[in-house]
């Protein structure tokens, strides 16, 4: 039967799964299951404390990591993990063993100080092993549906959007809805980040970066607007749900806007610009977009 | 599952616009920083100062640290803001209210935790100490970007 047969109907605003096909999808898992392993931080010696204790780290010590950083027999188990889950068996058992170093790595390293590189990916890895896990006591433990990995796959895109909007509405919250007004302050933000990175490496800061941060506070109004439509993409981040279109043209908007932020803060995101290409623009599905299929 | 929820709450879900998504974002906000969960809150907020902090040597010239300590300025940052935090959480005052000497005493623990890491062979040539300073920006009250003289707050001899 045709997928757009198939398709339950549901109005925009509730939308479902997509109708991703099997290709579609080992793509995306493949792709997934190379961007997860590289961002992990296997290297674990630095982190000897936990010294401001996030998540489980409250309740679990994870130093023993810097004094044991998981070696290549651990790394090669996760590997093998990885593989049966892009070729869509166990994918419960596959995600295992990242899912379990992304979350003590990353929260051993996050207890030294906050970083927001990682959240966004390991919780997409959780939610897909949660589906994986959840549709194996139904029977699909060893090799699932192609409804369950279109469920894993949505999932990973909700959570994706979730942590965008979350994003945007903590700027309004916190900013006591003036975030838009003080964007003229974001000049000093700006010039802090661009010197942090000097300090990191020691290369030169750009040169245009006392232009640029003055003619943000010379013209407010067209810093509004450019660092305005970032907070846009961010609170509307919930559109890449409605159906292909809207994610691949939302994903695209997504990576743009990591780019310029790239460029002028000189803070990179490369693991959400992943994930935007990955789940959003979602490369082999470009024919089946450009069709209006589901 | 679904029958022992109340009616009302299956209704109003059912009615919740991209309701899986909203429950989530609901709970990241709620959740806040709990790896793997988080609010995202970076650049949430700002006024019309920022700070950086750096490792240099003993005259004051920096290091690289991403290659000395294998860990960069804006971690030290976050880490000696932490700390800062923790000293005057008794009295739950202003991070900008704090005295040098307060100062002080969180960037010496980050000294402490970020000498531990260092990379001997990394350092230049001649190093025999390194210093923790933190570079304050500041837009001031007639439009002009500004920075003031890098404050020192802590050292240690190698």
């Amino acid at each position: 039967m045709n997928d757009a047969l198939r398709a339950p109907h549901r109005p925009w605003w509730q939308p479902g799964p997509f109708q991703y096909s099997k290709v579609e999808m080992l793509v995306m898992r493949a792709l997934f299951a190379a961007l997860l392993f590289s961002s992990i931080k296997w290297e674990t010696a630095p982190y000897k404390t936990q010294r401001n204790p996030t998540g489980l780290a409250h309740f679990f010590d994870f130093t023993w990591l810097s004094q044991h950083p998981p070696g290549f027999i651990w790394q090669a188990i996760t590997v093998v993990g990885l593989v049966i889950y892009v070729l869509g068996f166990l994918p419960a058992i596959g995600l295992a063993p990242i899912c379990a170093f992304a979350v003590m790595i990353g929260t051993l390293v996050t207890s030294k100080a906050m970083h927001h590189s990682w959240q966004a990916i390991t919780l997409i890895a959780l939610a897909q092993f949660i589906v994986y896990a959840w549709a194996a006591r139904k029977g699909g433990f060893f090799r699932p549906s192609i409804e369950v990995h279109r469920l894993a796959t949505w999932w990973s895109t909700v959570v994706f959007a979730a942590a965008y909007v979350v994003c945007g509405i903590v700027k309004l919250v916190n900013s006591d809805f003036l975030w838009i007004h003080k964007v003229p302050y974001l000049s000093v933000q700006l010039l802090k980040s661009n010197w942090s990175s000097y300090y990191d490496t020691l290369q030169p800061v750009a040169s245009w970066l006392p232009k640029v941060t003055q003619a943000i506070v010379d013209y407010p109004n067209l810093a509004r607007l450019f660092f305005g439509a970032g907070l846009l993409v961010e609170l509307l981040g919930f559109v890449v749900l409605i159906n292909r279109k809207w994610a691949f043209w939302g994903g695209l908007a997504i990576i743009g806007l990591h780019l310029s932020i790239s460029k002028v803060m000189d803070l990179h995101f490369e693991v959400h610009m992943g994930l935007a290409f990955i789940f959003l623009v979602n490369i082999s599905g470009i024919g089946r977009m450009r069709r209006g299929e589901p | 599952m679904k029958e022992k929820l109340p009616a009302w709450l299956i209704k109003a879900w059912e009615k919740t616009p991209f309701r899986e998504m909203t429950l989530l974002v609901i709970l990241l906000y709620v959740i806040k920083e709990q790896f793997p969960f988080s609010n995202f809150p970076m650049y949430s907020n700002f006024d019309t100062e920022a700070d950086v902090v750096f490792i240099a040597d003993q005259k004051g010239s920096p290091l690289p640290m991403d290659d000395v300590f294998r860990s960069g300025s804006s971690t030290a940052k976050k880490a000696y803001k932490k700390e800062l935090g923790k000293i005057l959480n008794p009295q739950k005052r202003d991070t900008k209210l704090s005295t040098l000497a307060e100062r002080q005493q969180a960037g010496a623990i980050v000294l402490g935790d970020w000498h531990e890491n260092m990379k001997r062979d990394r350092l230049p040539a001649g190093t025999t100490g390194i210093r923790l300073y933190r570079r304050t920006f500041e837009l001031k009250d007639d439009g002009k970007l500004a920075d003031d003289t890098p404050e020192l707050l802590a050292e240690k001899p190698l």
